[in-house]
């Protein structure tokens, strides 16, 4: 007999969905994937200079991830904060992973060109322009600038989530603003 | 006019993202497949019992979820189910709910790294005290002429002065980026001379839990082996563990 949407798919959860010790039920699971899901598959193709496939696997991977853990978070802001590092960190173990192994079916997107934004289905002008220039940072540039001005977080919450220090975060969001402002300038002009 | 590009990136950032419209799954469909087991020692240390419960008859339990053994850069979440029946006959099926990963091509794997291929040491240059907690990178590098593959989230033992071996309480983090900065990317295989490494961290500031010392620290491998390294001063500042992460090749 397969597991069909019970709740007790996971071990460390009862018959009623309540998890054993105090955490989150199922129900709490479903919802922050519901509100969360499409803003996390976003923000790791905000990440990723993949298709959008590449990063629909990596959240996936965080909620799977994230599922495991489910009875140690008692609070849904924890795990939120869990899986949006989770999906940072997944979108940098695949850049990482196709480095290492540039023959891999999907190691175009960063050993060779990266994706254009057709492959990503990004169709308006400025969008494409905007897509491509955030290419252009470094890794650690683009992360910073896409949770600053795409996740809205503050200085203390990027550090918090990609691990780095304040002024590191500080650091790289001056040198990508500069990167962009001067590109915005351009194109504009 | 700083607000204004600020706010100009802001908005079209946002407009980017707004053109990514995937498809949302069933959450129903990742808590199915989520896996109990995700690491290959976990694996084949259920493998054998479940295997000799079933030719018994002795299990009833309905539904296992099990992942394919976690050998490549992520394990993906599509699960194989072995299914145990009363009839104890086991079934493998995938649950057709979940999507087929998209990037399942995985490198051909080596053999498992055995000790005799590996010299461990500490990280002297990466292993320091930073905002009041302590982190230590250790090393593996492969001696031998071969690849091997080098994985696994071990149970780290410590030796005492009497020959006893003590399991140090590390908080193990199955992603390999989450105990930042991690030099492993998590499994890989590990080239002729090359090096791996594990990342653990020691809680210091606030720590009153005094430290304890051990003359040998013994990292377990696949298929019973053991490396050992002379017990790094940095794991006795405090007696507070931290995190652990996975081992893996260094990241170039």
């Amino acid at each position: 007999m397969a597991a069909t949407g019970n709740r007790s798919s996971n071990p460390a959860h009862n018959r009623t969905g309540q998890v054993t010790k105090a955490g989150l039920d199922d129900d709490a699971f479903d919802e922050l994937f519901a509100s969360s899901w499409l803003k996390l598959v976003r923000l790791a193709s905000l990440l990723l200079p993949a298709a959008t496939g590449q990063a629909e696997d990596v959240v996936q991977e965080a909620f799977t991830n994230l599922y495991v853990r489910w009875p140690q978070f008692s609070d849904a802001a924890g795990a939120a904060a869990y899986v949006t590092t989770s999906v940072v960190n997944g979108a940098r173990s695949r850049q990482r992973f196709w480095r290492r192994h540039p023959s891999a079916p999907e190691s175009d997107a960063i050993g060779g060109e990266a994706l254009s934004p057709e492959d990503i289905s990004i169709s308006r002008t400025e969008n494409r322009w905007v897509w491509e220039a955030l290419q252009s940072l470094s890794r650690r540039q683009r992360e910073v600038t896409v949770l600053r001005y795409w996740a809205e977080m503050t200085e203390g919450e990027i550090a918090e989530t990609l691990g780095i220090s304040t002024g590191s975060v500080k650091s790289n969001s001056a040198r990508a603003r500069l990167a962009l402002s001067a590109k915005l300038r351009n194109q504009d002009g | 006019m700083a607000d204004d590009i600020d706010a100009e990136l802001s908005r079209r950032i946002s407009n980017v993202a707004r053109e990514i419209r995937p498809n949302q799954p069933d959450p129903r469909a990742i808590r199915n497949a989520t896996p109990i087991a995700t690491t290959r020692s976990q694996l084949s240390r259920w493998a054998a019992p479940l295997a000799a419960a079933a030719a018994v008859g002795a299990v009833t339990t309905s539904t296992l979820l099990i992942t394919h053994a976690d050998r490549g850069e992520k394990s993906q979440p599509a699960a194989i189910k072995p299914v145990i029946s009363q009839a104890s006959t086991p079934i493998y099926s995938t649950p057709a709910s979940v999507a087929p990963s998209k990037s399942a091509t995985r490198p051909v794997e080596p053999p498992a790294c055995n000790s005799a291929q590996l010299h461990a040491s500490v990280d002297a240059s990466r292993s320091g005290v930073v905002h009041g907690a302590g982190n230590v990178i250790l090393l593996f590098q492969n001696t031998s002429s071969t690849a091997c593959w080098f994985s696994g989230l071990p149970t780290l033992l410590a030796t005492a002065s009497d020959g006893s071996d003590h399991p140090l309480p590390f908080h193990k983090t199955a992603d390999p980026g989450y105990a930042n900065p991690s030099p492993a990317g998590g499994p890989g295989s590990l080239d002729p001379g090359k090096f791996g490494a594990m990342h653990l961290t020691m809680q210091i500031d606030g720590c009153t839990v005094p430290a304890t010392t051990y003359t040998t620290l013994k990292i377990p491998l696949e298929h019973d082996q053991v490396v050992r390294l002379t017990f790094p001063p940095q794991l006795a500042l405090s007696g507070c563990f931290g995190d652990q992460a996975p081992m893996g090749p260094i990241i170039q």
